[in-house]
């Protein structure tokens, strides 16, 4: 049976599968389609539970965040990190000219990525998850055809089935020449070189992590964005901080400006208009990053009974979709798209296709953006907290004015904290500056768990670390921050 | 201190080796901001006194475009090393329009306070009184007050 074999070359090893009772039948508690952070989670935990699962992915475990999206960016992510602060270092004492040997760059990122990918592979398989290799296509509530090869497999389910097909590309709203150097972020992982100049259309997370990668790897980066900050959908302050802080690295960054086309040429030429008339950007390459949508096409979706107007796969807050026993996770249920709720909702639903009865708490889910710097937030931005009627206010903590980050030559940037007034409950954490992605889980866990700014003002933070900026808006939300001067009149002229 | 009062387009005041400006024609508060009437709005900002106290600016923070602002409601944050110096609404009105170049030139501030600088375009709730805000030989004197209090303190520091 060619399926058989197909087993037989993806499940690693055997020998250590529990006690060789390899039933290779098609039928399961549990089905996952897609095999990325959604899926594989899902796949693992009900297997936890005692299910016996398959899991399905057309290409390979991990999905786009193992292959081509966050574990491969942070890869170049730390090499531009570590050029960045060798040139930094000039003001430290550390006289250095760092060269870039991208070729390596990329083979780092390449063994990165194939670790964590048979790590996921060798996780299935210690669990005992079938992982099937092909398309998958939903045929009813609980059966799932694969397609590999010409032929077609049918598995059967007998607790419930789980979507996790995750997200691709969204076609841009303008003309696009097709050009080798006209890429999305899949493609700019495995440019040949760094351009000389590279324009990014769209601002949003993957264009601004781009954009500072390669601008630390000595690309002139030009970035357009439609709305009137980077990074739209995050709190106005953050996005234009770290517009700032790219004007500063010489990425050019124009808001509020319209592509019109992207032409082939030598240079390329994307023609764009803005709120001071026309302009031009020439580019060795094009970065477009103007989108992700679900790839729901070719699920069987709308056969089988599962709604998903709007191009995204609708669930209730069980993650269940309009077919009963039908789960849905991740990117392809549209909302924020983010490997961590993927993940998070792909342990909820296999928990809830076995009996339980569990729900994601969205507000508590953070986003985190690895440029440089960096910028991370959870909870409700102040206009987001006014629009669902909360009476709240927002103070914030800059960078400039902590001992750790001045010390390490990175004072720029801020902590904010959204709270009920008079110290009450945070309701939204927003950073940018140095290591903002891992000072946000302390945000998070502040929202998720409704704990007050006074709780987290009266929790000591050591000295002197960079959380003590958060530790400071949290003071500043009883009117009590001691690090940094609020003031309505300007202070004295100090000496000279 | 000394001071130049030629008919240039500012007047000006020194103390060591800097010169205070105010800009002619300009109406001021005692609160140190400039408003200047532009087709029945205002456009506002801050003082060139009030940008050399605070320092280097390194971010500036406007409110929301659209929004409606009471005479003293928080118009605008400006962050330096020292301090977040908040600037007040001078007037009540709507904020029509915010200096975004100051996003990624906070700069602007001290170095054109009444030019590139200026803050916020708003739409007045009521014409401007000329009565409550100073014209800029007035500022000037206010000014000029505030500096000679600025040289008696720093003579009592032993300075």
């Amino acid at each position: 049976m060619a399926q058989q074999s197909t087993i037989q070359e993806n499940v690693l090893g055997g020998g250590n599968r529990d006690g060789g009772n390899m039933d290779h039948g098609s039928t399961f508690d549990v089905l996952v389609v897609g095999g990325g952070p959604g899926g594989y989670v899902a796949a693992i935990r009900a297997a936890q539970l005692g299910a016996r699962v398959a899991l399905v992915e057309k290409e390979r475990v991990g999905g786009t965040c193992l292959n081509v999206g966050c574990i491969p960016t942070k890869a170049l992510a730390a090499t531009a990190e570590v050029l960045t602060g060798a040139r930094r270092g000039e003001a430290l004492g550390v006289l250095a000219s760092p060269t870039l040997d991208f070729g390596r760059a990329l083979q780092h990122k390449d063994a990165v990525v194939a670790e964590l990918v048979g790590g996921v592979e060798h996780l299935l398989q210690a669990h005992g998850v079938v992982v099937w290799r092909g398309r998958g296509r939903l045929v009813g509530a609980r059966a799932v055809a694969v397609e590999s090869g010409g032929q077609t497999s049918e598995l059967l389910a007998r607790r419930g089935v789980i979507l996790a097909p995750g997200s691709a590309p969204a076609v841009p709203p303008f003309p696009v020449a097709d050009h080798p150097g006209v890429v999305d972020s899949t493609a700019a992982l495995r440019l040949p070189t760094v351009p000389r100049r590279l324009a990014v259309i769209g601002g949003g997370v993957i264009g601004v992590e781009f954009a500072s990668i390669f601008a630390a790897f000595g690309a002139a980066v030009t970035l357009v964005e439609y709305l009137p900050t980077l990074l739209p959908g995050f709190d106005p302050d953050l996005g234009r901080r770290l517009q700032l802080a790219f004007r500063r690295r010489d990425i050019a960054a124009h808001p509020r400006s319209c592509v019109e086309s992207v032409a082939v040429g030598n240079p390329l030429r994307v023609a764009a208009s803005g709120p001071r008339g026309r302009f031009t950007v020439e580019a060795d390459a094009v970065l477009l990053a103007t989108g992700r949508r679900p790839a729901i096409a070719d699920l069987g979706l709308e056969a089988a009974g599962v709604r998903a107007d709007g191009g995204a796969i609708q669930v209730d807050d069980r993650l269940e979709t309009s077919l009963p026993g039908v789960y849905a996770v991740g990117d392809a249920i549209g909302g924020p798209m983010l490997a961590h709720r993927a993940m998070a909702q792909g342990r909820i639903a296999a928990e809830n296709a076995l009996g339980a009865d569990r729900r994601l708490d969205e507000d508590a889910v953070p986003a985190c953006v690895f440029s440089t710097p960096e910028v991370a937030t959870v909870g409700l931005s102040l206009a987001e907290a006014e629009r669902r009627g909360l009476v709240a206010e927002e103070v914030s903590f800059p960078f400039s004015s902590n001992g750790r980050a001045l010390a390490a030559g990175e004072g720029i940037g801020e902590v904010k904290v959204v709270c009920v007034p008079g110290g009450g409950r945070v309701l939204g954490v927003h950073v940018v500056g140095p290591h903002a992605s891992d000072l946000i889980a302390e945000g998070a866990l502040a929202v998720r768990l409704g704990l007050s700014a006074r709780e987290i003002a009266e929790t000591v933070h050591a000295h002197p670390t960079f959380g003590e900026a958060l530790l400071e808006a949290a003071l500043g939300c009883q009117g009590a921050m001691i690090h940094h001067l609020h003031a309505k009149a300007p202070p004295s002229m100090g000496r000279g | 201190m000394g001071e130049a009062t030629d008919e240039s387009e500012y007047l000006e005041a020194y103390l060591d080796k800097f010169v205070f400006r105010v800009r002619r024609g300009y109406l001021y508060t005692a609160e140190d901001h400039w408003l200047a009437p532009v087709d029945g709005r205002v456009r506002v900002g801050v003082t060139d006194f009030l940008q050399r106290l605070s320092g280097d600016v390194a971010f500036v923070k406007l409110a929301r475009t659209g929004c409606g602002l009471e005479k003293g409601d928080d118009l605008a944050e400006v962050e330096t090393i020292k301090t977040t110096l908040v600037v007040a609404a001078p007037v009540a009105g709507t904020l029509v329009e915010a200096n975004e170049a100051l996003t990624d030139q906070p700069e602007l501030l001290n170095e054109d306070p009444y030019g590139e600088g200026w803050l916020a375009l708003l739409e007045p709730v009521e014409k401007l009184s000329t009565q409550e805000l100073l014209d800029a030989e007035a500022y000037f004197s206010l000014m000029k007050g505030k500096l000679a209090e600025e040289e008696r303190k720093r003579q009592a520091q032993g300075g």
